[in-house]
């Protein structure tokens, strides 16, 4: 017992609270200098966004261009689904007689659940989820995606 | 060497051991400030508010984070909703403050437009005393019932009438506008005040252009004669009180004012002093602007058409356009200046073109003209850019209704 105690002098203890202390502030410090680079909010638009009221929404097919999403009505289940081809980004046409998607730049088909079906593109269509915001607005939160099962039931 | 007899190695021990626990406890500070920041405690209010008034599934759909109205035709970012975090749910408008809901604005809508834009205050800021703009050198303070007691106003919404009328200016009569209506009809009623200054592109050169009067910063005011006063009466010292003073006396404001003095109640210079802050510059983004009135907007410069006018027809139009018709009238009687019926017989057509060319000059130096300067209360006729035919035209349009008399 003796011998142990003598063993934590002063110096000791105050040389290990030093360097403990003196390594994770740095550390700290470093965490910090890297969460600097990554922003909490960004001059953008944001990802969730209102798309308007579902009573508003007519059968069937609707292209919102601002969103740049095609947003599908049938009854009371909604949902979502990116217009961006994931080739290079042009803005696909839904041809209704088709009943494909089908983008202008290089010709990539995308069958109505956004499944690439022929050309370049390399990926399905995103599907976005929808929810209902307090004051009656279909919102759809573009930064997830869901299955393309998803259905959302008023 | 020196360093070597000094260096001790028990207290140095003690010294790192000092320093290096110090800069542990701040990097621990601010990492504890940075995980808390003022929204995030609003937003554990909100959080909290929503679980026992609303329902459980609508706090736990709730999340963290820097909320912001984006407006990039507007040239805006509104985080105003970080904390004022109902604005957009109606059945919170029993909620209180910060979360209560935005009341019905129809046809303006927050999501288009920002807070900003009417409330005044600083957008982009995250924490209350900034985002409310009162910080020094923040030029746009929320108008809010805050800043309305200082000017001592008892309706709290008073202010943001100002910023209803930079958008609105060209509207007339608009309901909750009532202090910028009085302006306006101040304005049109006594129209004196296009006599010496421009307006819309309209009226005398002799004093400021006020077009854009608004935009002009606080610092370009002179404040040394009413500072005093104002620190005294504890109102603000600010472009606004500014204004309202010199509406008040002008000469007491700036004493080697020109502008004559009339006798406005305060509800009156008020009125006025917020219509001159309301006057600046804005660019509307084309969706703010309702279908019916898009056309209108930019306003149309239509040149002159060079139409060929007879010379009296050309002379109606100057004595309209270069503001003679604000002060003279031709057989409607005296009104801030004399009435010109006849006066082509009365005086000598050489000084009546003198007059018309450089009446300060002629009040100067033409004992005649000095006279009536004394004789119409020292209101001054201003000197406009008039060229020789110019004069001739107003000469002969004056004239012609010496013929219609007869």
């Amino acid at each position: 017992m003796k011998e142990n105690e003598r063993k934590i002098t002063r110096r000791f203890f105050f040389g290990v609270l030093g360097k403990t202390s003196i390594i994770v502030a740095l550390l700290a410090e470093a965490i910090g200098a890297i969460k600097a680079f990554i922003p909490k909010v960004l001059y953008e638009p944001p990802s969730k966004f209102k798309i308007g009221k579902p009573e508003d929404i007519p059968e069937g097919i609707t292209f919102l261009p601002q969103h740049r999403l095609y947003i599908f009505r049938n009854n009371d289940d909604f949902h979502a689904i990116s217009a961006v081809c994931t080739h290079l980004k042009c803005i696909v046409d839904w041809k209704p007689d088709q009943r494909e998607f089908y983008c202008p730049c290089h010709g990539s088909i995308f069958s109505q659940a956004g499944i690439n079906l022929t050309g370049p593109a390399p990926k399905p269509l995103p599907w976005y989820p929808l929810s209902l915001a307090p004051d009656g607005n279909l919102v759809i939160d573009s930064s997830k995606q869901v299955k393309p099962d998803y259905k959302y039931s008023l | 060497m020196n360093n070597k007899k000094n260096f001790n190695p028990d207290k140095d021990f003690y010294w790192l051991a000092f320093f290096s626990f110090l800069l542990f406890v701040v990097v621990i500070i601010a990492f504890y400030r940075e995980a808390n920041p003022e929204w995030k405690k609003y937003q554990r209010e909100f959080k909290n508010y929503l679980e026992e008034n609303i329902s459980p599934e609508s706090a736990s759909a709730f999340e963290f984070s820097v909320k912001q109205l984006w407006l990039p035709e507007l040239n805006k970012v509104d985080r105003c909703i970080s904390c004022h975090l109902g604005y957009d749910q109606p059945n919170l408008t029993e909620a209180p403050e910060p979360y209560a809901a935005h009341p019905d604005i129809l046809p303006h809508s927050v999501l288009k437009m920002g807070c900003t834009i009417c409330h005044g205050g600083q957008g982009f800021a995250l924490k209350k005393k900034d985002a409310h703009g009162e910080v020094e050198h923040w030029e746009e303070p929320m108008l809010g019932a805050k800043l309305a007691k200082k000017y001592g106003f008892e309706s709290e919404k008073i202010l943001m009438q100002m910023n209803c009328n930079t958008c609105h200016r060209r509207d007339e009569d608009l309901t909750g506008m009532e202090m910028i209506n009085l302006g306006k009809n101040l304005l049109t009623q006594k129209k004196k005040c296009q006599t010496c200054h421009i307006i819309d592109g309209k009226g005398g050169k002799l004093a400021a252009d006020l077009t854009f009067i608004g935009d002009k910063p606080a610092e370009r005011f002179d404040f040394s004669q009413i500072k005093d006063k104002l620190i005294e009466s504890e109102r603000p010292l600010s472009v606004l009180s500014w204004h309202f003073e010199h509406f008040m006396n002008p000469k007491a404001v700036v004493p080697d004012s020109k502008m004559p003095y009339v006798k406005y109640t305060e509800e009156e210079a008020w009125a006025l002093a917020m219509l001159m802050m309301s006057w600046r510059s804005v660019s509307l983004p084309v969706m703010l602007i309702p279908e019916e009135k898009r056309e209108e907007v930019p306003p149309p410069e239509k040149k002159l058409e060079k139409r060929k006018l007879s010379i009296v027809e050309w002379g109606k139009e100057l004595f309209e356009s270069k503001g003679c018709s604000e002060c003279h009238t031709i057989g409607g009687g005296v009104e801030v200046g004399p009435d010109l019926i006849g006066i082509t017989k009365l005086r000598d057509i050489q000084w009546l073109r003198k007059m018309i060319l450089d009446p300060e000059k002629m009040e100067q130096t033409d004992p005649l003209a000095k006279k009536l300067y004394q004789e119409y209360e020292e209101t001054g006729m201003p000197t406009e850019e008039l060229t020789l035919q110019e004069v001739e035209a107003i000469i002969k349009y004056i004239e012609s209704f010496n013929k219609e008399s007869n």
